[in-house]
C-alpha cells in the first residue's frame, strides 16, 4: 500500500508552469502513469493517416450530416475527412476552406459550419455547391484581438441557439484588448453579450451532458493547476485583470470585489460572491499539464462503460482523461480520472465519430509535448473488454459514493485501510502556478459495498471544503481478483451536501430522531402508536432511535395521547366507553412519509385523522404493522372503489380472531418458512422468540390469503422461556408475512405484518432485525439488507411487561418525552 | 485433464528436442480446435470464411475443398474427404461452396478496389519485404528458389479474384487472424498494385446459389467439423479427447480412417505432436516460447537475434534505403539481440501492436501480426534481455541550465555534430536524415543508450557513428567537467524536452510560404501590414494586397510572391508579404454624412507605457462592421462591411492597363437613401503630380475613367503627418460603384 500522499506527486511536480499559453523555458515532462501496456487491452489507438503533403494540426472537430468529420486546423484550414471509422482507416481529406486564423471551434449547423477563429465567429458555407466554401459571414467579432496569444475557443449553438466563446488573456497576466479573459454569448440574432469574466487562458469550452457550459482553464496566475470551470451568467473565474471591461458589460453591473492574492479560493469566495471555484481540479502533471479540449460520451455504450462522461485531451503529455461533474448546493464540482496515455502528438481536441470512436488530434508545435509526431489524427476504440476502473465518484454528506465498472471484491473493498486517501488545496494567488498545500489525511470510517458489488459508500471523519480529495485505490481488487487499471482518482470538494433535514419539527407532542450519517435521500419512517397492552410506547421509540442512529433514517413516533398531551397506555376504548375519542397529533406528517409502521389497538380517531391514514394507504408507500395493529382502529371507513376495506383483513391480510396460544401464559417460537427462506426480510433472521402468544388470523382449517407470503410460523411454547417445549396441542400459525396492497389511487404498496411484537418481544435481536429488514424491503432497499446489520438498541432497553394491570406494572400516562 | 506421456525412456528422450516444434505444430495445425485438452498448446486462428466466397475464385474454392494440399501446397487445411470417390468429393465441395456463399458477409468488407499497376506492384513486392518469405519473383526467366521455410505464391494467381486479393492484402489479419500473413501497412493503392502484380487476371465468376445445395453444405459443414476451426457459421460439435499414446488410429494416423481429416503427417511430425501433447503441463521456458513464436511468425526471416536468422545473402540486394550513406543499419532491419534491453516496453508494444516506426528511410517495412499473436513477445523480450537499470540523475537549478546549454552545444554541428546525420524534432538535418534524435527517450532505455553512445558498434555492428566517448572518455572535454555520465545525462534530458528543446546549431526552422497557384488566394492572420484582423489576397498576376478587416481599410499592396507565414514554434500563423509592400493608413476609411470629421478618427495606438487599448470600441462606435467575404469561381474575394446603414462590397482584381498590371478596386455602396460619404483614400506624404491622380510613395491612385460613381470633390487637407486625401462621394439611394486604380511601381 502506498502512503496517502503519493511520493510520485512530489517527484513529478515541475518547476513552473502551464506551457500552452506563454513562452516558457524548456521543461521536462515528468513521469508517465505506466499503464499503457494494460490500457491497450481495453482501448486501442489507431492512426488515421494523413497524406504526406498535408499539414493537419487539428484544433476542432465536428461531424457533418453525411457522417464525414470536419477538422479545423491551426493553419486555418477545414478538411472534410471521410473514412475515419473504416476498420483499416485510410481516410480521404477534402479541403473545404482555407485561409482562416487558428480554428478552435467548429460545429456543423444548418447549411454550413460555424467556425470560431481567433479574429471572429464565422459562418462558412458553400453557396454554389461545388464542395468548396465560398461564403464567410461574420457572426460576431465582438471582442478585441491584439496579441497572438489571444486565442478564442467556441461552442456550437445550445438549445436556444446561443454560442459561447471563451477568450484568452493577452499573455498570461494582462487584458489589453476588449473582453480578453471573458466568455461572450452570441445569440442567434448575432447579438454579443458578455457573460463571465476572470478567465486566464481557456482551452476548450462546451456543454456537459446536462447542457451546463464548462470551460477548461490552464495552470498559471490565479490557477495553480488546470481545472474545469462552470460558466454561468455573471460568474467570475478568478483572474481579476479583466475587470477593466465591466464598463462595457452594463448587463453585469459593477465589477466584483478584487480578490486578495495568497489565500484560498473558498476564503475569497466569501468576499467575492461571483467567484466560481474550480469544478474539477486536474492535479498538475499527474493529471495533465495543458488540457485543451473535451467532449461528452454520447455513444450509448459503443465506447465502453463511461456514457455521459467528459473525455479530455491533454496537450503536453499526449494523454486522455475522464471527468464527471455534479451540482451540490448550486455549485458545480466533480472528479477526474486517468484514461489513456501514449497518444502520438499534443492533443488540442477530441471528438466522437459516428460509430462511437474517440478521434483525437493536434500538434506538438510550440510547447513541450510528449508525443513524437509533429501532428496527427488518431482514433481510440474500445476493444469490447470492460476495464476495471472507477466509473465515477459522487459526494455524500459524510463521504463519497464510488462506482466501479466491474464488481468489487467486497472483502478488500470493505476494509477502510484499503482506501488510501489524502486531501490538498492550492494557494489562490496571482503568481504563476502553485504548490499543493494544506495536506490532510482523512480517516476512512467505514466502507459499505453495495449488494451488486458495483459501488462503495465511503464514510470519512471529515470532508474538507475547497480541497481535492485524492483516492489511491491500489489495494482494491475486482471480484475477479484484478487490480484497477488506474489506481488514482481526484474529487474536488467545493460544497458538501447537507443531510436531508428531518421533515418533522421537534415538538413535545411527538418524538423525532434525525438520521445520523443520512444522505440527501435519507428516508422518513413514521411510527403510529397507541395500544393499551403491549407497551408499544416503549418499543417504538427504541426502534425509531435505532433506525435513525444506525441506518440513516429520519424517524418520528406519533402517539395516541390524552387531553394533557400525555401518552396514555391506560386509555379506555370505545367498547368500554362510548364517548371515547382518541387523538394522535401529527398525522399530517404521514403525507411525504416514506414508510409508516402501525402499532395501534382499537383506537377511535377523529375523521380528519383517519383521513390522513386513508390517504397514506393510497400513496403506494409501504405499510408495516405490528401485533394489535391488525385490529388497530374502530369506526374505520376506508374504501377502495366504494367498497369498505378493513385495515386488518383488507390491508394487512388478516386480523386478530383469537388467542391461539394461551394468552399471557405461553410464549412463541418463530421459525422460518423454508420455502421463503430466501426472502430479503428473513436475511439473518433465524432466532425469533417472544413472550407474546400466537394470534389466530384465519379460521381453523383456513389459510393465509393467497397473496400473503408467510415468513415465520409461530409455534406456541409451554411456559415463558425460550427453551420451553412446544405446546403439542397447538399447531404453528403464521406470525409474520408480506403481501402487496393496492389503494384507491391504484398505487401498489408493499405490506409487512407481524402478529408478534410486544415491547418484551423486541428484546429479541432477530425481532428487531425482522422489523428493520421489513422496513428496508418496504422502502425498496432490499439491496442494503445484510445478515449483519447492526440492530442493537442505542441505549439501555428494559421495557415493562405486557398486560392491563397497570398499577402493578407501573404503567401510567406520561408525556412523550419520557419515552425518549 | 492430464495427458498420458509416451511411456519408456526412449520415447521420452525423443520428445525432449522436439517439444518446441511439436508445440508450435499443435498450434499451427489447430489441434486444440477439436481436442480441447490440448488448449495449452494454443491455436493459430483459421481464416474467416465469411470473406472466402467474396474473395476467392469459385473454381479454386471447389478444387481446394476437394483436395486442399493439391490446390494450395503447404496449406494447414487437412483433407477432409480422404478416401471418398472423386465424384463424391466434387459433390460435397459444390455443396460446401454453396453454403459458404450463402453465409458470406454482404460485402467483403473492403472499400471499392482501385486499379492496380503491376509494375508498381513489382517494385513494391521487391522493396517492402515480401521477398523475405515469398522469394524473388522475376518478371522473366526462371523462378528464383524460395528462401528457407518460405512460402510459394504460385497458387495465388488462381486463388483470389484480383479485387479479393487486393482486399486481402490491405487487411490480411481481418481475413486470416492467425497472423502468419502479417499486415504490411499497404495503403489501398499499394494493395491494388501488389494484387495486380501477383495476379493480373480479371475477377472470377460469381457463384449462383442453390438452396438445396446450401442445406446439404450446411450439414457437411457440421459433420466435417469445419466449425471447430472456422467460427461464426454455427455447426459447432462437442470436443474430442486427444488419444493417449502414439497416434495410431485417429486423424493423426499414417492413413486416417475414412471420415476423419487427413493431415498427411510425417513420422517426425507425429512423434513431435505426441511428445508435445504429453508435455503440455510443463511450461516452456521463456526462451523456448520466444523462439517458437519468432519462428512461427518468421521474425528471423528479416531480423538476426543472437547469431540466428537474418536476411540471407541471396536476398541482401532487396534491402534498400533512401539514406545509403548511413550504412548497413539504414537498410537492414535492426538486430533483435538484446532488443528487450534496448527498447522500452511501451515502445516495443507500439512497434508490435501499432506498427510504430522511426526509420522512414528504410524500405523494408516492419509489419504487424495481430494483437493476440504478439501479445507475449514484449514481456518475453523484456525478461530475457533485462539489463541492470540505469537512471541518469536529473540536473537541477543552475546545473540544469549548464547541462542544457552543454547538450545543445554537443548535439550541434559545432559540437559533436549529432544533427549532421540525425533529424531533430522532425526537422531535416543538414546532411543525412537519420533517426530523429528527439525520439530517443521515448524509445530507448537509459542503460542501452549509455553503452551505445560509448561504443556504438558494441550494440549495432556496422553502424556509421563516431565514438564520441571512446573508452568512456569524452572527446569534448571542455563541458560539464569532462564527465561522461554528466554529458550523456545532459543529452538524455535535453532530448526528453521534446518539442521545447531548442534546435541545436545546424538545424534550421523551415520556412512556410503560402503560394498562389491558379486561383486567387485569401489568407487571414495578424500581420504588421494589416493588423490582427488582416486579410491578405494574392493573385496569379503577382500583384497582392492586404486589407485590415478590423478597421475597413486597404492596408497595403505589393508585387511578387504572396506571403510567408509563421507556423514555427508557437507561431499563430502571422503573415508577411514576400515583396516590398507599400503601407497605407489602417484607420477607418469611411465617414458618412456631410461633415468631414475633424480630426479624422484614427485608430487607437498602444504604447509601452499604456499597453491597454485606450479606445476599445473603435471602430465600431463609428459605425463600421466587418461582415465577411465571399469568393467567386476564381477564388477572388469580395469583402463585405457596413458603415452605418450603408452596406459595402469591396472587390479588387489585377487588370492590364496598357503595359502595366494594376489593381482595380470596385467599391459598391448600397445606401438606403441618398447621402454624402467621405472616403479617406490616402494619408501621409501624398503628392499630386501633373500627370493626374495621387501619388503616395510607389503607389499612384486614380479614379478609373469609367467609374460609375464619381467623387464630387477631392480634398487634400494638411494634417500633422502630411496630408489626407478625402474623396467626397455623393451616394445615391440604392447601389453605386466607385472604381479606383492602384498602380504600384515595379
Amino acid at each position: 500500500m502506498t502512503s496517502p500522499i503519493d511520493p510520485r506527486a512530489a517527484a513529478l511536480l515541475a518547476l513552473t508552469s502551464f506551457p500552452a499559453l506563454a513562452a516558457q523555458p524548456a521543461e521536462d515532462l515528468g513521469s508517465k502513469w505506466g499503464t499503457e501496456t494494460e490500457e491497450r487491452k481495453y482501448y486501442r489507438v489507431v492512426s488515421l493517416p494523413i497524406p504526406e503533403e498535408l499539414t493537419v494540426e487539428a484544433g476542432a472537430f465536428t461531424t457533418l450530416p453525411d457522417g464525414r468529420i470536419a477538422v479545423g486546423t491551426r493553419h486555418g484550414d477545414i478538411y472534410l475527412v471521410d473514412g475515419v471509422d473504416d476498420p483499416k482507416p485510410e481516410p480521404t481529406y477534402t479541403l473545404f476552406a482555407s485561409g482562416m486564423d487558428e480554428i478552435f471551434g467548429l460545429e456543423a449547423v444548418e447549411g454550413g459550419l460555424l467556425v470560431t477563429q481567433s479574429c471572429e465567429l464565422t459562418r462558412v458555407s458553400d453557396a454554389d455547391g461545388d464542395g468548396r466554401a465560398d461564403r464567410f459571414d461574420v457572426v460576431s467579432a465582438g471582442w478585441g484581438y491584439e496579441n497572438y496569444h489571444e486565442y478564442a475557443f467556441g461552442t456550437g449553438p445550445d438549445k436556444d441557439g446561443n454560442v459561447h466563446v471563451a477568450l484568452g488573456l493577452s499573455y498570461s497576466y494582462h487584458s489589453r484588448a476588449l473582453f480578453r479573459g471573458w466568455v461572450l454569448k452570441v445569440t442567434p440574432e448575432g447579438e454579443t453579450i458578455p457573460v463571465a469574466s476572470g478567465l486566464r487562458s481557456p482551452g476548450g469550452i462546451g456543454p456537459d451532458e446536462n447542457g451546463q457550459i464548462f470551460y477548461i482553464e490552464s495552470q498559471g496566475p490565479w490557477n495553480s493547476s488546470c481545472s474545469l470551470k462552470a460558466v454561468t451568467e455573471g460568474s467570475f473565474h478568478g483572474h481579476p485583470v479583466s475587470f477593466n471591461w465591466y464598463p462595457f458589460a452594463p448587463n453585469l453591473g459593477e465589477a466584483p470585489t478584487t480578490p486578495n492574492s495568497g489565500t484560498r479560493i473558498l476564503t475569497e469566495k466569501e468576499r467575492v460572491p461571483e467567484l466560481t471555484p474550480y469544478a474539477v481540479v486536474f492535479p498538475y502533471i499527474r493529471m495533465g499539464r495543458s488540457i485543451m479540449g473535451f467532449t461528452v460520451d454520447d455513444t450509448g455504450g459503443s465506447f465502453g462503460p463511461f456514457q455521459d462522461q467528459m473525455f479530455l485531451g491533454d496537450f503536453s503529455l499526449s494523454v486522455i482523461l475522464r471527468a464527471t461533474t455534479e451540482q451540490v448546493n448550486g455549485v458545480w464540482q466533480g472528479a477526474c480520472y486517468p484514461f489513456r496515455e501514449g497518444l502520438s502528438t499534443g492533443l488540442l481536441d477530441v471528438h466522437f465519430s459516428p460509430s462511437g470512436k474517440l478521434i483525437a488530434g493536434g500538434t506538438n508545435r510550440g510547447w513541450p509535448v510528449r508525443g513524437l509526431e509533429p501532428f496527427a489524427l488518431e482514433r481510440l476504440e474500445w476493444t469490447g473488454v470492460t476495464p476495471f476502473e472507477v466509473e465515477r465518484i459522487t459526494i455524500n454528506p459524510d463521504g463519497f459514493d464510488v462506482r466501479f465498472t466491474l464488481p468489487l471484491d467486497a472483502e478488500t473493498a470493505s476494509k477502510p485501510e484499503n482506501w488510501a486517501m489524502g486531501t490538498f488545496t492550492h494557494i489562490y494567488h496571482g503568481a504563476y502556478g502553485g504548490p499543493e498545500v494544506d495536506r490532510t489525511v482523512p480517516e476512512v470510517r467505514s466502507v459499505t459495498v453495495s449488494a451488486d458489488g458495483l459501488s462503495a459508500r465511503v464514510v470519512l471523519d471529515t470532508l474538507k471544503k475547497g480541497h481535492v480529495h485524492e483516492f489511491d485505490l491500489v489495494a482494491l481488487r475486482s471480484a475477479a481478483g484484478d487490480p484497477l487499471l488506474h489506481r488514482d482518482a481526484y474529487y474536488t470538494v467545493n460544497e458538501i451536501p447537507a443531510p436531508r433535514a428531518h421533515p418533522v419539527p421537534e415538538d413535545p407532542r411527538w418524538l423525532t430522531y434525525p438520521a445520523k450519517d443520512g444522505g440527501e435521500d435519507a428516508p422518513h419512517v413514521v411510527f403510529v402508536v397507541g395500544d393499551q397492552e403491549y407497551r408499544s410506547e416503549e418499543c417504538t421509540p427504541m426502534l425509531a432511535e435505532m433506525f435513525a442512529e444506525r441506518h440513516g433514517m429520519h424517524t418520528t413516533v406519533l402517539f395516541a395521547q390524552d387531553e394533557q398531551g400525555r401518552v396514555d397506555p391506560t386509555s379506555k376504548i370505545k367498547w368500554e366507553d362510548k364517548e371515547v375519542v382518541h387523538d394522535i397529533p401529527g398525522l399530517e406528517y404521514l403525507e411525504g412519509a416514506d414508510a409508516v409502521i402501525f402499532y395501534t389497538r382499537l383506537l377511535s380517531l377523529p375523521e380528519e385523522q383517519l383521513a390522513r391514514i386513508y390517504s397514506y394507504l393510497d400513496s403506494g408507500k409501504p405499510i408495516l404493522a405490528i401485533r394489535t395493529a391488525n385490529h388497530g382502529f374502530i369506526d374505520w371507513d376506508y374504501r377502495v372503489n366504494g367498497e369498505r376495506v378493513p385495515f386488518g383483513e383488507g390491508v394487512l391480510g388478516g386480523s386478530f380472531r383469537g388467542h391461539h396460544g394461551n394468552w399471557s401464559r405461553d410464549s412463541t417460537r418463530g421459525s422460518v418458512v423454508a420455502e421463503n427462506a430466501g426472502h430479503p426480510v428473513l436475511v439473518g433472521v433465524d432466532d425469533v422468540w417472544g413472550t407474546t402468544d400466537v394470534y389466530r388470523t384465519y379460521p381453523e382449517g383456513g389459510a393465509l390469503p393467497a397473496r400473503c407470503v408467510p415468513l415465520l410460523m409461530g409455534q406456541p411454547l409451554v411456559g415463558r422461556t425460550p427453551d420451553g417445549p412446544p405446546n403439542e396441542n397447538k399447531i404453528a400459525l403464521p406470525v409474520a408475512w408480506t403481501r402487496t396492497f393496492t389503494g384507491s389511487a391504484g398505487q401498489e404498496s408493499r405490506v409487512f405484518h407481524t402478529t408478534m411484537g410486544s415491547a418484551r418481544d423486541f428484546e429479541c435481536e432477530d425481532m428487531r432485525r425482522l422489523l428493520l429488514n421489513a422496513t428496508l424491503w418496504g422502502l425498496g432497499r432490499e439491496g442494503d439488507i445484510r445478515a449483519d446489520l447492526e440492530v442493537a438498541p442505542v441505549g439501555p432497553y428494559e421495557p415493562l411487561e405486557s398486560g392491563f394491570n397497570y398499577e402493578k406494572l407501573g404503567v401510567r400516562p406520561r408525556p412523550p418525552v419520557d419515552f425518549r | 485433464m492430464p495427458l498420458a506421456s509416451p511411456s519408456g525412456p526412449d520415447s521420452r528422450a525423443l520428445a525432449e528436442p522436439l517439444a518446441v516444434d511439436g508445440r508450435e505444430e499443435l498450434a499451427r495445425l489447430g489441434c486444440a480446435a477439436c481436442h480441447d485438452d490440448l488448449a495449452g498448446a494454443g491455436q493459430r486462428l483459421a481464416p474467416d470464411l465469411s470473406l472466402a466466397a467474396a474473395r476467392l475464385r469459385g473454381d479454386f474454392l471447389l478444387r481446394y475443398l476437394e483436395a486442399p494440399a493439391e490446390a494450395q501446397p503447404g496449406t494447414r487445411m487437412p483433407d477432409l474427404m480422404a478416401g471418398r470417390s472423386s465424384s463424391e468429393k466434387a459433390a460435397v465441395a459444390r455443396e460446401l461452396a454453396a453454403f459458404l456463399a450463402s453465409e458470406a458477409a454482404s460485402t467483403d468488407g473492403s472499400p471499392a478496389a482501385l486499379v492496380g499497376d503491376p509494375g508498381r506492384g513489382d517494385t513494391l513486392y521487391h522493396r517492402v519485404g515480401c521477398v523475405m518469405c515469398h522469394g524473388e519473383r522475376p518478371s522473366a526467366g526462371a523462378p528464383a528458389p524460395l528462401p528457407e521455410g518460405g512460402r510459394s505464391l504460385d497458387h495465388v494467381a488462381g486463388k483470389y479474384t484480383s479485387s479479393g486479393l487486393a482486399a486481402f492484402l490491405l487487411e490480411p489479419l481481418g481475413h486470416r487472424p492467425g497472423g502468419l500473413m502479417p499486415d504490411m501497412h499497404l495503403d489501398r493503392q499499394e494493395a491494388a498494385d501488389l494484387a495486380a502484380f501477383l495476379d493480373p487476371a480479371p475477377a472470377g465468376a460469381s457463384h449462383a446459389l442453390d438452396a438445396t445445395l446450401v442445406d446439404a453444405g450446411r450439414e457437411h459443414f457440421r459433420t466435417l467439423r469445419c466449425a471447430a476451426c472456422h467460427g461464426g457459421m454455427g455447426g459447432v460439435q462437442p470436443p474430442i479427447p486427444f488419444p493417449a499414446g502414439p497416434l495410431g488410429a485417429g486423424c493423426g494416423a499414417e492413413v486416417p480412417p475414412a471420415g476423419l481429416p487427413s493431415y498427411d503427417l510425417s513420422g517426425a511430425q507425429r512423434a513431435a505432436l505426441v511428445a508435445a501433447a504429453g508435455q503440455l503441463d510443463e511450461p516452456l521456458s521463456t526462451e523456448a516460447q520466444l523462439t517458437s513464436t519468432m519462428a512461427a511468425l518468421r521474425c528471423t526471416a528479416c531480423h538476426e537475434r543472437d547469431g540466428a536468422g537474418g536476411v540471407p545473402a541471396s536476398l541482401d540486394r532487396f534491402l534498400t534505403t533512401d539514406e545509403p550513406d548511413l550504412g548497413e543499419p539504414a537498410r537492414r532491419p535492426p538486430t533483435l539481440s538484446g532488443v528487450g534491453g534496448k527498447l522500452r516496453r511501451e515502445w516495443l508494444e507500439r512497434v508490435l501492436h501499432d506498427g510504430a516506426s522511426v526509420r522512414p528511410y528504410m524500405h523494408t517495412r516492419m509489419p504487424v501480426f495481430g494483437d493476440a499473436n504478439v501479445a507475449d513477445l514484449p514481456g518475453h523480450l523484456e525478461a530475457l534481455d533485462a539489463e541492470e537499470p540505469l537512471v541518469f540523475p536529473r540536473p537541477e537549478g543552475e546545473d540544469w541550465k549548464e547541462a542544457r546549454e552543454a547538450a545543445r552545444t554537443m548535439l550541434g554541428t559545432t559540437g559533436l555534430g549529432c544533427v549532421s546525420c540525425h533529424q531533430f524534432n522532425t526537422k531535416d538535418a543538414p546532411g543525412f536524415q537519420g533517426v530523429d534524435l528527439i525520439t530517443t527517450p521515448e524509445r530507448l532505455r537509459e542503460r542501452w543508450f549509455r553503452d551505445f553512445m560509448v561504443k556504438p558498434t558494441s550494440k549495432v555492428a556496422d553502424i556509421v557513428m563516431p565514438e564520441s566517448w571512446p573508452g568512456g572518455e569524452p572527446v569534448y572535454d571542455t563541458l560539464l567537467g569532462a564527465d561522461t555520465d554528466r554529458q550523456l545525462g545532459a543529452i538524455w534530458h535535453y532530448l526528453a524536452l521534446g518539442r521545447s528543446a531548442r534546435n541545436p546549431r545546424g538545424i534550421d526552422q523551415p520556412r512556410w510560404d503560402v503560394n498562389v497557384e491558379g486561383r486567387a488566394r485569401l489568407y487571414r492572420g495578424r500581420s504588421g501590414i494589416a493588423g490582427f484582423r488582416g486579410v491578405a489576397v494574392g493573385f496569379q498576376e503577382g500583384l497582392n494586397y492586404a486589407f485590415d478587416a478590423n478597421n475597413g481599410a486597404l492596408a497595403g499592396l505589393w508585387r511578387g510572391d504572396f506571403v510567408s507565414v509563421n507556423w514555427n514554434g508557437q507561431g499563430a500563423g502571422d503573415f508577411n508579404p514576400r515583396g516590398r509592400a507599400v503601407q497605407l493608413p489602417r484607420d477607418l476609411a469611411f465617414a458618412p454624412g456631410a461633415d468631414t470629421p475633424e480630426p479624422w478618427p484614427v485608430r487607437p495606438v498602444k504604447t509601452e507605457e499604456n499597453p491597454v487599448n485606450p479606445d476599445p470600441t473603435y471602430p465600431r462606435q463609428h459605425g463600421y462592421r466587418f461582415r465577411g467575404y465571399h469568393l467567386d469561381g476564381d477564388g477572388v474575394p469580395t469583402l463585405r462591411y457596413s458603415i452605418g446603414a450603408v452596406e459595402v462590397e469591396d472587390r479588387s482584381v489585377p487588370v492590364r492597363e496598357g503595359e502595366r498590371t494594376v489593381l482595380r478596386r470596385s467599391i459598391t455602396f448600397d445606401s438606403p437613401e441618398a447621402m454624402p460619404m467621405v472616403f479617406r483614400a490616402l494619408a501621409g506624404l501624398v503628392e499630386v503630380p501633373d500627370s493626374g491622380g495621387f501619388v503616395f510613395g510607389k503607389l499612384r491612385l486614380t479614379v478609373a475613367p469609367l467609374s460609375p460613381l464619381k467623387p464630387k470633390t477631392f480634398e487634400l487637407r494638411s494634417v500633422e503627418s502630411g496630408s489626407e486625401l478625402l474623396l467626397h462621394l455623393p451616394l445615391p439611394a440604392g447601389p453605386s460603384t466607385l472604381e479606383l486604380t492602384y498602380d504600384l511601381a515595379d
